[in-house]
């Protein structure tokens, strides 16, 4: 069809202006972050927030938690997430309508996925009323307080939660028509079952796998709601930390909040953008496009 | 009166020249075809005419009408795409009646035409049916249908039939050709099926890397090829390399190829003859049969001697055998030589 | 390990899957309707209807809150739908300068800590008037729900292409027409899915309606949270509830609407 060599862009203007601002917003508070703030008569460029941040051993501290806290979050959700998927997809289950429920978390906000945790794993939470029912400990205090503690335990289980049920809601489907439809081809071939799950069907896999693995560990490292309902008071997760840094009454004390966050925007960016060069490296490769 | 006419058209896609300088002119009434191979542009030239594709150079005369600066919902066109396109979220009547529909016709008279289109092509009833429910024949009567239902100038299929089976081919070519006869809606088609094209055409147009090589009626395509190429592609074609001199052909092969009286002026020139033409002898001879193909009523004889493979046809009931050895007599006057 | 016991594990491990998934929502939903709970008890000990009191009385502005956010993210999901359609045409059909970039950067919001970007527009927005403004909210969520949209859109548009528009218009329809009899009703059940996930991604949002909307555009995921980190679990129970409920009405009201209207059947069967 021959559109006009304008059309596209007229078509693509929307998006391009939303997503300027967008991009004008990150600009921005890596501008400031660099100490560049207009309205607090801070305007020569200067490396001297970050030296101060990074020389800090509270604020690199929150930086590590961050790192650990999404770390885990996606390493547990994206093991478990596909041990999950492969038993739905072998055992057929699959394909029942009860399946759906698997996804229902992911509709739930993590807001409400803090409170569900607490309600279980507090420690007057069901968890521990049961453990104690069974005699496994003698008290409210006999159970571990796992919600607010160093190892962020609670908030990394609020988080596997919902992220759990995001990963099946990605590499299943995926996983269930390779299965069917490579896999019938491997068997003809020669193949056991296992051999083709290790050999074909996951590697085929992951890029998806690989794809919410990216997801859910920018989003556990960058998200305010969770952390904040259930961390521990010492360090904070950056998010927290930043926005502490950022509601501070001196505006001129606001670069330390923006160090903090270009230093979560440079690092997810990067994460991103090596993974989005390996991922169209490997598709060529193999010959499959997944565009 | 010409009803489409394409003068000097060029059209390049991604870089490329697919249409090199086409002069093409249909009458009104007639049903023509577009025969090549793949990539020899016969599509292109289609969606060209319907406005989809914009050349580079040349026009595009419709009913008379220069229609270059034309929208395709404009040009009185409609093309029937090998894919069907039917539309999934509408009914058959619904299908059936868009054409109609967006030009604003009162929705009586549409209903009336689709009963009556649907009756044309054999599927009375049908129109509240869905498309899915359909069969793969049925579906590309809708196509078929819908097309014709849109009231355009020119009809453009584009190789519609390639995916039926032969059963199924034969059914919608005899349709189309009694539609045409109905209707006499000029009618352009697109094909790689030389049968096809000899079949259902007044004239066909032969196409080969964007240029049209001969535009003449299915008889004299077929028995005075303009090409070699041309010759070629209604199917494998013996070429017999020799000399004219005064008034006798001589083919450069031993003496085992008779010669002939003509009135060629004197030069080299390529003997073409099909298989048909080249009858089998069936006494001990020089030609040494290579491999026999069975093709129903007939066989496919391949036979060499000395270096010259040619391929001859025989029926089916003459008794032969690979490894033997037989003459041959060429049907000089069906032959077409060409000057080298 | 005979084929059957294998089979028997899996799907013991999709079951307690199931379980891991309802058995939290069970609990929230009993606590909703908690009068006193107390330790080491495994249900409660006396029900009551508190909690409803307070989120139907009227005094909270909970209900309020509710059908506001309601109206906030159903506004950013049809904006964000009219936003992403034409982009997703586009860069699937046209060719143009700049289209993996242009991929590229509409996916960053999904990257990007939300948090980041949250508090590196605020002085702007402080600076042109968005700032504590309905609309400045509109348009963040816009910018966090446009990596479903587009995507979404983008798949939708990829698995039928532009055939069918060809043929319509070959059939006699202007643009115009392709688009309403056409693309519309094609693209339907993509853009169904799209506003369930924009909506859904615009009624969650907390931080960043905190900061833009300043305490000017209260939502509901706003209203609740506080109720949340205060330990009055029947109340934060309700709370959650009532937000799933609506979600969960919200999809269901928008799956019959399509369902009742269209009779698409397997959409991209054409071929």
């Amino acid at each position: 069809m021959s559109y006009s060599r304008f059309k596209p862009y007229l078509m693509i203007l929307p998006v391009v202006l939303v997503m300027a601002i967008f991009i004008i917003g990150l600009i921005n508070g890596v501008l400031q972050s660099f100490g560049i703030i207009p309205a607090a008569g801070l305007t020569k460029l200067t490396l001297s927030y970050y030296q101060e941040v990074l020389n800090n051993g509270d604020l690199t501290a929150s930086l590590w938690l961050s790192v650990y806290i999404s770390l885990a979050t996606s390493v547990i959700a994206v093991v478990i997430g596909v041990l999950v998927s492969v038993a739905a997809t072998t055992s057929g289950l699959v394909k029942s309508k009860f399946f759906q429920i698997l996804k229902i978390p992911v509709i739930v906000p993590h807001t409400v996925s803090a409170l569900l945790m607490l309600n279980l794993f507090s420690q007057s939470g069901i968890v521990a009323r049961m453990a104690y029912r069974m005699h496994l400990i003698r008290g409210q205090e006999g159970f571990i307080s796992i919600m607010f503690d160093k190892n962020s335990i609670g908030i990394i289980l609020a988080y596997l939660w919902k992220e759990i049920p995001f990963v099946i809601m990605i590499v299943v489907t995926i996983m269930a028509n390779i299965n069917s439809s490579f896999g019938e081809a491997a068997v003809n071939l020669g193949a056991s079952k296992g051999k083709v799950f290790k050999h074909i069907t996951l590697p085929l896999c992951l890029p998806s796998i690989t794809t919410s693995f990216i997801i859910i560990f920018a989003y556990s490292f960058g998200a305010y709601e969770i952390p904040y309902l259930l961390g521990a008071t010492d360090p904070k997760a950056l998010p927290v930390q930043a926005y502490v840094e950022f509601v501070y009454p001196d505006i001129a004390h606001r670069p330390f909040a923006m160090v903090l966050n270009s230093l979560m925007i440079i690092f997810t960016v990067a994460i991103a953008y090596i993974y989005y060069k390996i991922l169209s490296k490997n598709l060529v490769k193999s010959g499959m496009s997944n565009d | 009166m010409d009803n489409l006419l394409l003068s000097n058209l060029h059209v390049s896609l991604g870089g490329n020249k697919i249409l090199m300088g086409i002069n093409f002119k249909v009458r009104k009434g007639e049903i023509v075809s577009l025969l090549g191979p793949s990539g020899c542009g016969k599509s292109t030239l289609l969606k060209t005419t319907a406005g989809l594709i914009e050349p580079s150079q040349g026009e595009v005369y419709i009913g008379g009408r220069l229609v270059n600066r034309l929208a395709p919902e404009e040009r009185g066109t409609v093309i029937v795409f090998q894919d069907l396109r039917l539309f999934p979220h509408m009914n058959v009547g619904e299908n059936i009646g868009f054409g109609l529909r967006m030009k604003g016709v009162n929705k009586e008279i549409i209903r009336k035409n689709v009963i009556s289109i649907l009756e044309k092509v054999g599927l009375a009833g049908c129109d509240k049916s869905k498309v899915y429910e359909l069969s793969g024949g049925q579906q590309q009567r809708v196509a078929l249908a819908r097309a014709l239902a849109a009231e355009p100038e020119v009809l453009l299929l584009d190789e519609p039939f390639s995916s039926l089976d032969e059963n199924l081919r034969q059914k919608m070519r005899e349709l189309v050709i009694k539609l045409h006869r109905e209707l006499n809606l000029t009618t352009i088609l697109v094909t790689h099926d030389q049968e096809e094209a000899l079949l259902m055409s007044d004239r066909i147009a032969i196409m080969l890397n964007g240029q049209i090589l001969q535009y003449d009626t299915p008889k004299s395509v077929y028995e005075n090829p303009a090409t070699p190429e041309v010759a070629n592609y209604f199917g494998e074609m013996n070429y017999i390399e020799g000399f004219v001199e005064v008034g006798h052909f001589q083919s450069f092969h031993n003496s085992s190829i008779d010669g002939y009286k003509t009135s060629l002026k004197a030069g080299k020139y390529s003997l073409m003859l099909k298989p048909s033409q080249i009858k089998l002898v069936k006494e001990p001879g020089v030609w040494l049969i290579k491999a026999i193909s069975y093709l129903g009523d007939k066989y496919n004889i391949r036979i060499t001697n000395n270096g010259l493979d040619l391929v001859i046809v025989t029926a089916s009931n003459t008794d032969v055998h690979i490894g033997e050895l037989v003459n041959i007599k060429l049907d000089y006057p069906k032959g077409v030589f060409y000057k080298k | 390990m005979t084929r059957k016991n294998n089979n028997f594990i899996m799907r013991a491990v999709v079951y307690v899957g199931y379980f891991m998934a309802l058995f939290p929502l069970l609990v929230l939903i009993i606590w909703s309707f908690t009068g006193i709970w107390p330790w080491p008890q495994l249900l409660p000990e006396t029900f009551s209807l508190r909690a409803l009191d307070e989120l139907f009385g009227g005094y909270s502005g909970a209900i309020k809150a509710l059908i506001s956010s309601g109206l906030i993210s159903a506004v950013v999901a049809l904006l964000s739908i009219v936003v992403s359609l034409p982009a997703a045409r586009a860069i699937v059909l046209c060719d143009f300068l700049g289209r993996d970039l242009l991929k590229f950067i509409v996916l960053m919001p999904v990257i990007v800590p939300a948090t980041a970007f949250a508090m590196g527009i605020d002085v702007l927005f402080m600076k042109i008037g968005l700032s504590d403004t309905v609309l400045g909210v509109i348009l963040v969520h816009i910018i966090l729900c446009l990596p479903y949209t587009v995507r979404i859109m983008t798949e939708v548009t990829e698995a039928t292409g532009d055939k069918l528009e060809v043929q319509a218009r070959v059939l006699g329809a202007s643009p115009l027409k392709v688009f309403t009899n056409i693309t519309l009703p094609i693209a339907l059940p993509g853009i169904i899915s799209s506003v369930c996930m924009a909506f859904i991604v615009s009624f969650s949002q907390y931080f960043i309606t905190l900061l833009i909307g300043g305490g000017t555009v209260v939502t509901y995921a706003m209203f609740m949270f506080p109720y949340i980190q205060s330990g009055d679990r029947t109340i934060a129970s309700a709370y959650s509830v009532l937000f799933l409920l609506s979600t969960l009405i919200v999809f269901v009201f928008l799956d019959r609407t399509v369902k009742k209207y269209y009779d698409i059947g397997d959409v991209f069967y054409f071929n």
